[in-house]
């Protein structure tokens, strides 16, 4: 046999074995988990509030211009009322969405956050983490609850406002009327406990905020409590 | 003869390399799931763009109830590639991402009242032509929110990689 097969035969199923070998460093450095900012969840949270918070307050303003028509709706308010109505349905989607996921999932959410909290590598952050984890857990209790509040309310909300938009299409002059007018009452007195709730919700988030930043950082920024 | 048992360890060697290598795969989720991560992501992102294109042709349809059904349709396909998707995750994605999971599916859950509100308002006695054109709007941009969700989620959680 020529040096060129022997060689041939021997280097062969080294380099398949180097290739089995590669394969496995490979996928173990998929493996491994990046870097999670501390609380970063907490700042995408507090926004997803605002978003919410803006549409529900557009949707009020934009009910008040309907209640205050004489007589009947003109066209022009009804369309602005009825796209604010769309607008409130899409931009809620994100905020009510993490409420559903926080009540089905209950502690575990909690648990969740605070492993991903847990997980930093700056071991003076995990130490805030774990110092501050009874303060954190009952900041998210208390939004546990506001989410929950903000969601029964939104309900009877929404429900109402489409009846508003539904019979005014149908009748313009129907405004003055009984059914449209208790359910714009309905959606105010709704509207703005959603719209409460969702502040308290960002009060808290920002509370979280504040546990979280080191002591030297709070202080030069005045975030500190 | 020295010859003929050479070619039996090589041909030993080679049938053994071949044989672990689909083995050490197995052994690494990461590395035999990418491929249909990213396949099944793909099919998520398709399905998106899909209800979007249905959320454009929905109301030339004559009846209000044919442009509602496409969109149903589109919408429910859109769930069940999100559901394949959760198929294809490993223990490590199942537990970091359980939380941004729940919330993709409870804002899909969230997305399919429209269709319920579309209902309600036609049987209350709005026009289905009107219901359809809000029930459209409000699919194309919530799908899009989603989308961006979506792709964040499966970003962070090195979804197909």
């Amino acid at each position: 046999m020529s040096i060129k097969k022997r060689t041939y035969i021997i280097v062969t199923p080294v380099l398949l074995l180097g290739a089995l070998v590669l394969s496995l460093s490979c996928a173990s450095k998929q493996q491994t988990s990046e870097t999670i900012r501390p609380g970063s969840r907490i700042p995408e949270y507090r926004q997803v509030t605002v978003v919410a918070e803006k549409a529900v307050e557009a949707a009020l303003e934009s009910l008040t211009v309907v209640s205050t028509q004489v007589n009947q709706c003109p066209p022009k308010v009804l369309t602005d009322f009825a796209a604010q109505v769309r607008r409130l349905q899409v931009e809620s989607v994100q905020m009510r969405a993490r409420t559903e996921a926080m009540q089905a999932r209950g502690d575990e959410y909690f648990k969740d956050w605070q492993k991903h909290l847990a997980q930093v590598e700056d071991p003076q952050m995990r130490a805030l983490v774990e110092r501050e984890r009874p303060a954190l857990q009952q900041s998210f209790e208390r939004i546990k609850v506001l989410s929950h509040e903000g969601r029964e309310a939104f309900q009877p909300f929404m429900a109402s406002l489409r009846h508003v938009r539904n019979a005014l299409e149908k009748d313009p002059a129907s405004l003055a009327s009984e059914p449209v007018q208790t359910s714009i009452k309905t959606a105010r007195e709704k509207g703005a406990q959603v719209r409460g709730r969702l502040m308290r919700t960002q009060k808290e988030l920002d509370r979280m905020s504040a546990l979280l930043t080191p002591p030297q950082r709070s202080a030069s920024t005045g975030r500190e409590g | 003869m020295n010859i003929n048992i050479r070619k039996y360890w090589y041909l030993l060697a080679l049938v053994l390399c071949f044989v672990l290598l689909p083995l050490a795969g197995q052994l690494v989720p990461v590395q035999t799931s990418a491929g249909a991560q990213r396949s099944a992501m793909g099919a998520v992102r398709s399905q998106v763009t899909a209800l979007k294109n249905a959320t454009r042709t929905a109301p030339n349809f004559t009846s209000g109830g044919s442009g509602h059904d496409l969109l149903w349709q589109q919408f429910q396909s859109l769930r069940s590639a999100f559901g394949e998707l959760l198929q294809t995750l490993n223990s490590r994605q199942v537990s970091d991402g359980a939380n941004e999971f729940a919330e993709l599916n409870g804002a899909l859950d969230i997305i399919q009242e429209a269709f319920n509100n579309y209902q309600n308002d036609v049987d209350s006695g709005r026009s289905p032509n009107v219901a359809l054109r809000d029930l459209c709007h409000v699919l194309y941009q919530a799908s899009g929110v989603w989308l961006q969700e979506f792709n964040k989620d499966c970003s962070r959680l090195r979804v197909g990689f």
